[in-house]
């Protein structure tokens, strides 16, 4: 059980957490929802001890503040970039981590197979893709097999398939028991894994229930993101506004306000009118 | 205090590890060897001549050179140990395991100190080979003093540089800063000494106070005294400092480059702990 007694972090006048009361129980998958600033990579350095804060939490009866490093032995962390020390291998890494740990690499266990670790063993951090990395960071969370992950946009950097499968990993560790509480922005990964929702805003929690309810109450206002060439952006625009699709360029793509309901139709409009669509996402957004 | 002896060596095997694979150290490496090396030869020419013991001579030759070359690279080097990590993420990664700050800190001195004394060490035992085969072996302890010196210099540089670097988030602002620190110590804290013995008609006792708080200065003190047994090359400051402290002297500069490490990393410490990993 982790309890979070009026926490509140500030960065000089800023307060990214004002004064949070939360518990979350044993074999819980809590997502922590908000948009950008709202305080969720904040609460999970707060519940990892790595940044000073006020308040109080408690980790399985213990006070993180006095048992720091013994609560730290039963807590694997994701963070959302993954910054490794790029020179080493990635069995040296694996060492490492074990090591400062007190435990040794064979703890994963069967996720050594699972995560296809074997694989890529010997190859240098900075030779690693993305879906590699993130693999690897799970791989080091799991190192001592630890009760509760916290993981900060665990998918973000990911290509769908790679999100798929990694979303499927957790469910795997969700079915072991493990208490897991990860910040996300997509409705889909909130719907398909988390059993709570916690939403932040402006540092506060502003709202705990399901997904479901929180998906009822916030508004279903969706973002399709759809990549295509840059010279079609424009006619891509004009042939989405014709049908009432709001729609604006977005770095490698255009981005439409569309429906949940009716996500499926701006692409099938692309699709007719004979554009190549390279790839697509979408998100909901709950405010 | 919660502190793992394993945890520490970890970490500093990791940092000699890393020093090891940083241009910037392997850099000064080279530069302090050639430096050493080609001063001893510089020192030690005519030598056979004058009849004058090779390490002494050579050592001071080196002085001029340690004390410009070595808080530099203690300063930089300890600059980049927190500002980097904690800039790239790998700090949060490290601390978001079971170790606490104080062993993070412990290893990274730790293992930078070892690094260095790798690097002087190498410098030092080549000019050392030199000397003893062209002057002697007449002045070896000396020569193991003033190498301990250099050491206790170079490991307060370090402590001011992490200092430096647990307090700024940017990693070049860090090492910007230590640059500025070097360039204060070396050339400004002379010439504020000077220039403020002028303006308020400062005594022996008050001049001898304000150099000691430059870790220069104190290594100059003990390396010269080293060599000399007396301090008169630096004129009636020199003769002071003799006469107050006899031949107790030598520990209590040392004691001070101790005392001023010691005191730059419980507060590098205690800023890293209050800051955090981010």
């Amino acid at each position: 059980m982790i309890k979070i007694l009026e926490v509140t972090k500030r960065y000089g006048k800023l307060k990214a957490l004002d004064n949070l009361l939360a518990d979350i129980n044993d074999c819980e998958a809590t997502a922590l929802w908000g948009s950008n600033g709202a305080g969720k990579t904040t609460l999970i350095r707060c519940l990892l001890g790595v940044t000073p804060f006020e308040g109080e939490i408690f980790i399985n009866n213990k006070n993180l503040r006095n048992d720091n490093k013994e609560i730290k032995k039963s807590i694997g962390f994701v963070p959302q970039e993954i910054s490794l020390h790029d020179n080493l291998l990635v069995s040296e890494t694996l060492n490492f981590y074990s090591q400062l740990k007190k435990t040794t690499t064979d703890s994963i266990g069967k996720w050594t197979e699972i995560l296809g670790i074997d694989v890529f063993r010997d190859k240098l951090i900075k030779e690693l893709s993305g879906g590699m990395r993130q693999k690897l960071a799970l791989a080091i969370a799991l190192l001592g097999n630890p009760l509760i992950l916290l993981l900060d946009e665990p998918t973000a950097n990911l290509d769908l398939r790679s999100r798929e499968d990694f979303i499927h990993l957790l469910g795997l560790l969700k079915s072991e028991g493990k208490t897991i509480i990860f910040s996300s922005h997509r409705m889909e990964e909130v719907m398909s894994f988390a059993d709570r929702v916690l939403v932040l805003d402006n540092g506060k929690i502003i709202a705990d229930a399901s997904p479901m309810s929180i998906y009822k109450k916030f508004g279903r206002n969706g973002i399709l993101k759809i990549f295509i060439q840059p010279k079609s952006y424009e006619t891509a625009i004009n042939l989405l506004s014709l049908h009432g699709f709001t729609s604006s360029m977005n770095g490698k793509g255009i981005k439409v306000k569309v429906d949940p309901d009716l996500k499926i139709e701006p692409i099938k409009l692309l699709l007719n009118s004979g554009l190549e669509i390279e790839n697509f996402d979408y998100e909901v957004e709950l405010f | 205090m919660n502190v793992d002896i394993k945890t520490i060596s970890l970490i500093a095997q990791k940092e000699i590890l890393f020093s090891l694979r940083n241009k910037w150290f392997l850099i000064y490496t080279i530069i302090f060897a050639i430096l050493s090396l080609g001063l001893s030869l510089i020192g030690l020419s005519g030598l056979e001549n004058y009849g004058v013991s090779g390490f002494g001579r050579t050592t001071a030759s080196l002085i001029n050179m340690i004390i410009l070359f070595v808080p530099l690279m203690g300063l930089t080097l300890g600059a980049m140990s927190i500002a980097y990590e904690r800039e790239r993420g790998t700090l949060l990664y490290i601390l978001a395991q079971p170790v606490s700050y104080l062993e993070v800190i412990m290893g990274k001195f730790f293992g930078l100190g070892v690094s260095i004394l790798v690097s002087l060490v190498l410098g030092f035992g080549l000019s050392g080979l030199i000397i003893g085969v062209k002057g002697g072996t007449a002045d070896l302890q000396g020569y193991m003093l003033f190498i301990m010196l250099t050491f206790l210099l170079a490991n307060v540089n370090l402590a001011i540089g992490m200092f430096i670097s647990g307090y700024f988030r940017k990693y070049d602002t860090a090492l910007g800063v230590s640059i500025f620190v070097w360039l204060f110590f070396v050339i400004f804290s002379d010439l504020g000494v000077i220039g403020t013995s002028f303006l308020v008609n400062l005594n022996i006792n008050q001049v001898f106070l304000l150099t000691i708080f430059n870790p220069i200065q104190v290594f100059k003190l003990s390396a010269i005294f080293s060599l000399r047994d007396n301090l008169e090359i630096l004129g009636p400051v020199g003769n002071y400092v003799v006469r107050n402290f006899g031949s107790n002297l030598q520990f209590f500069l040392v004691g001070i480059l101790l005392t001023l490490t010691v005191i730059f990393m419980y507060f590098t410490q205690r800023l890293f702990k209050r800051r955090g990993a981010v």
